[in-house]
């Protein structure tokens, strides 16, 4: 089993009288990505505020390679390295002088790290100019070379792709692939991006209203399918459902519908049709994890 | 000491220098030291153009006419009605010292290069040398607030306080060389517009009013660099309360403009406020109140009984203490949710 590298158990931050998050848990192991989904308000960011050291938690723990981050937060940021809420470094001092600076609050980090970490994210050619002059994207770049200096095991990044174009989205994702797969960072990226998050990510959570709503594998999140039928007989469809694939569906607006594994698709239409009922028209409701994700904090209510 | 935290003062320290706010400190000094010297030889030029009509005398001893020409103007202001009481004792305190100059042979007039960087800093200390430190102190905090840098600051692998004891040790490395410069700019330039540099003239200093009178037995004769020596520590000690209050404001308000502006309000009303000291005593606590501190070296300054270089001195460190213990309580408390 791979090591777990966060550990959140029972979060609980009440700001101002307020409960944002109300229990959250989830891990991380080494290598893995994993996606953070939420509609505005939801307490991606404060969660993630808490995962850094930002602001702690009223109640619950928060373990980074098994240091507690309010017991021992040194030991546990050194591990940690981050972006919250875009790349705001140093305007008026140049790339290379932001990074020196915060590689010098890191016990250990050497010239070859700074360069390595540049390399990486492409920066070399402008590491001499001011911060001021550059672009967001490069602002992006320079943020994550600044969140990988010290070699960190959890990499937390808030919007991550904010501000680069398709080609530097596209190299991003790389990076952070080849980050989790071949050093082993753990990675937790906040994101609106849910096609991004498809991509990039091998586990999601969705929380809402400061719950986690769902928390699974992004392969079995998409396997795992509603899925409607339009037949000629609605109710032998719902029996042969039950009895033979021990699945409960519904009749919706003169459709079926039933939660199935995709792969038993092939099967269940097999049977309809040899039972003699007439199939015409069959559809997944979720194409997308966005299709998800909307219909899972549908009818968000922010302002509660 | 800890390597870390060495890093992080020089840290603090670049980054206040590549803001570049030394370079605009240096130019308003310098161009105050100009024309504060440019207008103490035009005055005293002109005393000496208007007094050496009455007098023959001449010569070396060129001041001691004016001094006692001085002397009766006091005592006309004495004898007048519009003068104040309170304002009347610490007249006959100065009248009693002008006659000790005379008496003792020293010479309280002739610009130098010493008794200017000396004035400059009597002159500066309660309200010009504050905003200078203002200017430095007022976006330790707060700066990195309004620019959001302060969340790439805390999420390393450093302790809070650490973070923040390395931005006031920066800031008390600062200004100290704010006023070694003040001290070198004011010395420089004087002594070069005066032509005279003064540093081993005798300066008399420790003279104590007792019931309005002027008790000189305690006098203490120094040279001028030693009385200098002496003005600029408490100018230091004093830049380092004012900064380390407005230190605790760029913790509490989260915002520069802010931050300046509530201290360069507390340093303007709370000169007001000085106007009540004589009624309402409670305002000799407050520490704008006590900010003038070279001027009880000469020992005509005592703005209301009770109140003494040590009394101030007091104050102004309850004060400063005060101030770091809330920043650091504040600090390492709040949530950053910038």
């Amino acid at each position: 089993m791979a090591n777990q590298v966060l550990l959140l158990e029972d979060v609980h931050k009440t700001i101002k009288g307020k409960e944002i998050i109300k229990g959250i848990s989830f891990s991380i192991d080494e290598g893995e990505v994993l996606g953070f989904l939420g509609p505005n308000g939801a307490g991606k960011s404060t969660t993630l505020r808490m995962i850094v050291g930002l602001s702690k938690p009223t109640k619950g723990t928060i373990d980074v390679c098994n240091h507690s981050i309010t017991k021992n937060y040194v030991k546990a940021m050194s591990k940690v390295g981050c972006i919250i809420e875009g790349p705001d470094l140093y305007n008026y001092m140049s790339g290379k002088d932001n990074l020196n600076m915060l590689a010098a609050m890191n016990k250990g980090v050497t010239e070859a790290d700074i360069n390595h970490a540049v390399e990486l994210v492409g920066m070399q050619n402008r590491l001499k100019d001011k911060v001021a002059t550059y672009s967001l994207g490069m602002k992006q770049r320079l943020g994550l070379a600044q969140a990988l200096i010290h070699h960190p095991k959890l990499l937390v990044l808030d919007e991550p792709t904010n501000g680069l174009d398709p080609a530097g989205i596209n190299e991003f994702r790389h990076i952070i692939k080849s980050l989790a797969k071949d050093e082993g960072i753990a990675v937790l990226i906040s994101s609106h991006l849910i096609s991004e998050v498809e991509l990039m990510c091998d586990k999601v959570a969705i929380i809402k209203d400061g719950v986690v709503l769902k928390y699974s594998k992004v392969s079995d999140l998409l396997s795992s399918q509603e899925i409607f039928w339009e037949v000629d007989n609605n109710i032998k469809a719902l029996e042969i459902l039950k009895e033979t694939f021990n699945v409960t569906g519904k009749i919706v607006k003169d459709k079926i519908e039933a939660t199935i594994d995709m792969s038993r698709l092939p099967e269940i239409n097999a049977s309809f049709l040899n039972n003699g009922i007439k199939l015409s028209f069959v559809e997944n409701k979720h194409k997308t994890l966005e299709d998800l994700f909307l219909d899972i904090t549908e009818g968000a209510n922010i302002i509660k | 000491m800890d390597e870390i935290l060495l890093k992080l003062v020089q840290n603090e320290v670049s980054k206040i220098l590549s803001k570049k706010k030394m370079f605009l400190i240096s130019g308003i000094l310098i161009i105050l030291i100009v024309l504060f010297a440019y207008g103490q030889n035009f005055q005293y030029k002109n005393s000496l153009k208007r007094y050496s009509k009455t007098t023959i005398e001449s010569g070396t001893d060129s001041w001691k006419p004016i001094v006692k020409q001085q002397i009766s103007d006091l005592k006309n202001r004495l004898s007048s009605q519009n003068t104040l009481s309170y304002s009347k004792n610490n007249i006959t305190i100065q009248i009693d010292q002008y006659q000790y100059y005379l008496d003792n042979n020293i010479n309280p007039l002739t610009p130098s290069a010493g008794k200017y960087a000396v004035t400059f800093m009597e002159q500066g200390i309660y309200m010009f040398l504050p905003l200078l430190i203002i200017i430095l102190a007022g976006d330790s905090v707060s700066g990195e607030f309004s620019s959001k840098t302060i969340k790439i600051l805390l999420t390393r692998a450093v302790p809070r306080w650490k973070v923040l004891l390395s931005k006031y040790l920066a800031l008390l490395i600062l200004f100290s060389i704010v006023i070694l410069e003040t001290l070198i700019l004011s010395i420089l330039i004087s002594g070069f517009m005066f032509n005279s540099w003064g540093f081993s003239e005798p300066v008399a200093t420790g003279f104590k009013s007792i019931g309005g009178k002027l008790d000189a037995s305690n006098v203490i004769k120094l040279l001028e660099w030693q009385y200098i020596v002496l003005v600029y520590s408490l100018g230091w000690f004093v830049s380092c309360v004012v900064g380390t209050i407005s230190f605790m404001v760029s913790v509490l308000v989260r915002n520069t403009a802010t931050s300046i502006g509530v201290m360069m309000a507390t340093l303007i009303g709370g000169s007001f406020l000085q106007l009540f000291l004589a009624d309402w005593p409670a305002v000799k606590y407050f520490f704008v109140t006590n900010l003038n501190l070279p001027q009880y070296l000469t020992g005509s300054y005592q703005p209301i009984s009770g109140m003494s270089l040590v009394f101030s001195t007091l104050v102004l460190l309850v004060w400063a203490v005060g101030a770091l213990v809330v920043s650091f309580l504040v600090f390492t408390k709040q949530d950053v949710l910038v």
